[in-house]
């Protein structure tokens, strides 16, 4: 008995000691519940069916990097935090924004596919003291139009990934484009960033056709690959279809020889289980011990997110957000992103610079971009995505 | 068989034995093709081993008989019996083994296990395991002991420190904020200087071991490659003529640096993405492993320019030479 009281009076000494010694630092992931993204799209039919299907949330990057920070406790003498907030809805999940329960949180991670950028953009500008990281929305208008000092973008742009592309296309000398975009709004982006990819690098889209995925005869221009792919004017087809069923039949099945790209054959993510350099292999096997799944891109932008938060703190020794910023907007931040290159962020856009791994029937990387030959006069990363001056709003800053 | 025949062939062997112990190799560990490549002192494949799994560093036994290698994805050190050149045995060195050092008094392996963010204390004699040393920090990769042996310094590329643990409790003592994915460590000038590769941040941190400051973070630029492409990973030290010579990976260059004053001297052309490197021929040879372009580069260092280059296997991680 006597022991026991001793037990606890030495635990909560313990524990008094170690909260005093540290500092803590609270971040907020911030999701909603029906995510078309995570339930439906990008998945493949059969694990649909699956018993074995679980949603892939990014959560599960953030845990890790929560994980990996308490290595740095040593030197960061910070404890980092991580809560996870799961909404109902979208308007939920900006009302907590707009709500007194942020003040708990010095950084928000959102995972979620922005709606009404203007409002959004006011929403920010109301908590200038607290860090977003937008982890994965690949908008390019969130690029161009939201350019605040406390908004970074971690997950790549539609620019990044159709100018990675675009490059490998111009190496492989494929230059003339058959471009098939889907139904949903999400596929237009994707068609009019390739469109943008290609006049930067000297492709030539002869003809732009319009899918949709069902099996009706009416419509066999626009459901048969036969009637998609005729004609022999192309020799590439570059497939936008963010739900990805219809995308996985194109692949060996255009009516003429062509290199597949976009949302099936040769994809463009940020992240893939397939690349073994740089640490790559280290980082995805911690991964997969604790999640018991592949890392996938918006995992590694979860990760990474965190990451320069606590390489932040690692070097500025300390823990305002005021010092963090401006240590994120800086020259000196290299984050180790496990890419093989220090990253840090574009200015204006607030987009992470990083390489793009070009992977092959989703279970090979082929390449990395950016490719040897092409240069930027300050950092080859930028020839991936918006530059400066393509910002919409960087007069208003 | 008559005796004097026996007399002869006891000579004959005893005379093999010792014109084979007396000649330097040279190895080679190709970690995509699970090889050691065994070089002549001229510089002629002799024999290539098989170890299986991803061999990645290696280090001689104290009294130079047997090298050790770290089969990585096999989880031990096989043990290579210089005289034959055949693997005799196996330690067992925890998961993933990758870089590890030999006490000075050769009773001691130290080995990082990258995926477990620990360190594997072996006793040589018996080998065995003593013990795992926790927490070292994410992905430990360099291990060096001091000079005398005292403590072990530890490079964590994922927390961009040097984490110091005392042999004898085998407690963290200490841990310092190095440069961004520190590689490797180098001991020199008696142990007084401790030298650490940073990868991405293209520096060399060197701390003085003695209060454990930073003397110098130095930094590197070659002409006509960009900043970013310079990527220093391994050293090789010449005492005699007091110079650090450092890979510098993607840069396809090796550093030569001034050990007293720092200064880079020169900057010398070597293979595709270098990293091992290992001095030979009485310190005027440097050999250099290419990662990319699968052979290693022989620097003439009176010359400072690389003579040669021989294909060995795939992806060659690890160079050593016997002294």
């Amino acid at each position: 008995m006597k022991l026991s009281y001793l037990y606890i009076i030495f635990f909560f000494l313990i524990n008094h000691l170690q909260s005093d010694d540290l500092k803590i630092y609270n971040i907020g992931f911030l999701d909603i519940k029906e995510d078309m993204r995570y339930s439906k799209w990008g998945i493949h039919p059969v694990d649909i069916r699956s018993k074995l299907n679980k949603e892939k949330r990014p959560i599960q990057g953030a845990l890790l990097a929560i994980e990996d920070s308490e290595k740095f406790t040593r030197l960061t003498k910070t404890k980092f935090s991580i809560e996870h907030i799961t909404k109902k809805t979208y308007e939920d999940a900006i009302n907590f924004l707009n709500s007194k329960d942020l003040e708990k949180f010095e950084t928000i991670l959102l995972d979620l596919n922005l709606q009404n950028l203007k409002y959004f953009k006011n929403v920010l500008k109301n908590n200038p003291n607290t860090i977003f990281f937008n982890i994965s929305d690949p908008n390019n208008d969130i690029r161009k139009n939201i350019c605040l000092d406390n908004f970074f973008n971690t997950y790549p742009s539609n620019a990044m990934y159709t100018d990675s592309i675009a490059q490998y296309l111009v190496k492989k000398k494929a230059q003339k484009s058959l471009l098939l975009t889907g139904p949903l709004v999400e596929d237009e982006k994707i068609s009019s960033s390739f469109k943008e990819s290609a006049k930067k690098f000297g492709i030539k889209i002869y003809k732009e056709k319009f899918f949709v995925n069902n099996n009706d005869p009416r419509v066999r221009d626009k459901n048969n690959l036969f009637y998609l792919t005729k004609g022999k004017k192309y020799n590439n087809v570059f497939i936008s279809d963010t739900d990805g069923e219809f995308a996985l039949g194109v692949p060996n099945a255009t009516m003429s020889p062509a290199i597949v790209s976009g949302s099936a054959g040769l994809m463009a993510q940020a992240w893939h289980w397939s690349y073994l350099r740089h640490g790559a292999p280290q980082l995805n096997g911690r991964f997969e011990r604790m999640n018991n799944r592949r890392m996938e891109s918006k995992d590694w932008a979860a990760w990474i997110s965190i990451k320069t938060i606590v390489e932040s703190v690692l070097r500025i020794q300390n823990i305002s957000n005021k010092e963090i910023i401006k240590y994120l907007k800086g020259p000196d931040l290299q984050v180790d992103g496990s890419k093989g290159i220090g990253l840090n962020f574009k200015k204006t856009t607030n987009q992470l610079r990083q390489t793009i791994l070009l992977i092959s029937s989703n279970n090979w990387t082929t390449k990395v971009a950016p490719l040897e030959e092409f240069t930027d006069s300050e950092n080859n990363l930028n020839t991936l995505g918006l530059s400066y001056n393509q910002a919409e709003c960087k007069l208003e800053e | 068989m008559k005796v004097y025949e026996i007399i002869i062939f006891i000579i004959l062997n005893f005379f093999i034995f010792f014109s084979t112990v007396q000649s330097k190799y040279i190895f080679v560990s190709n970690e995509n093709s699970d090889t050691i490549t065994v070089l002549n002192k001229d510089k002629k494949i002799v024999k290539t081993i098989r170890t299986g799994g991803r061999p990645r560093d290696m280090k001689f036994s104290l009294d130079n008989t047997l090298l050790y290698v770290v089969v990585s994805e096999e989880n031990h050190i096989a043990v290579i019996d210089i005289n034959s050149l055949k693997i005799i045995n196996y330690i067992k060195s925890g998961d993933d083994p990758e870089i590890f050092d030999v006490s000075p008094d050769g009773k001691l392996i130290a080995v990082s296990n990258e995926d477990d963010n620990e360190i594997t204390l072996i006793d040589v004699k018996t080998q065995n395991k003593l013990t795992t040393i926790e927490n070292v920090g994410v992905e430990p990769e360099g291990v060096n002991f001091s000079k005398n042996g005292e403590f072990i310094y530890v490079t964590s590329e994922g927390t961009n420190s040097v984490v110091i643990i005392n042999t004898k409790t085998r407690e963290i003592v200490n841990e310092i904020l190095v440069g961004n994915r520190p590689r490797r460590g180098l001991f020199i000038k008696d142990g007084n200087e401790y030298w650490v590769s940073n990868e991405l941040s293209g520096s060399v941190t060197i701390i003085d071991t003695n209060n454990l400051k930073i003397i110098k973070n130095l930094y590197f630029s070659v002409k006509g490659i960009r900043d970013q492409n310079i990527t220093p990973v391994d050293f090789a030290y010449s005492s005699k003529l007091d110079k650090v010579y450092v890979t510098l990976g993607s840069a396809n260059h090796v550093a030569v640096v001034n050990g007293s004053n720092y200064n880079v001297e020169k900057y010398i052309l070597a293979g595709s993405r270098v990293w091992g490197a290992a001095l030979t021929n009485n310190d005027e040879e440097l050999i250099v492993t290419n990662g990319n372009s699968d052979d290693i580069s022989i620097i003439d260092l009176v010359k400072q320019t690389a003579v040669s280059s021989i294909p060995v296997g795939k992806t060659p991680h690890t160079v050593r030479v016997m002294q």
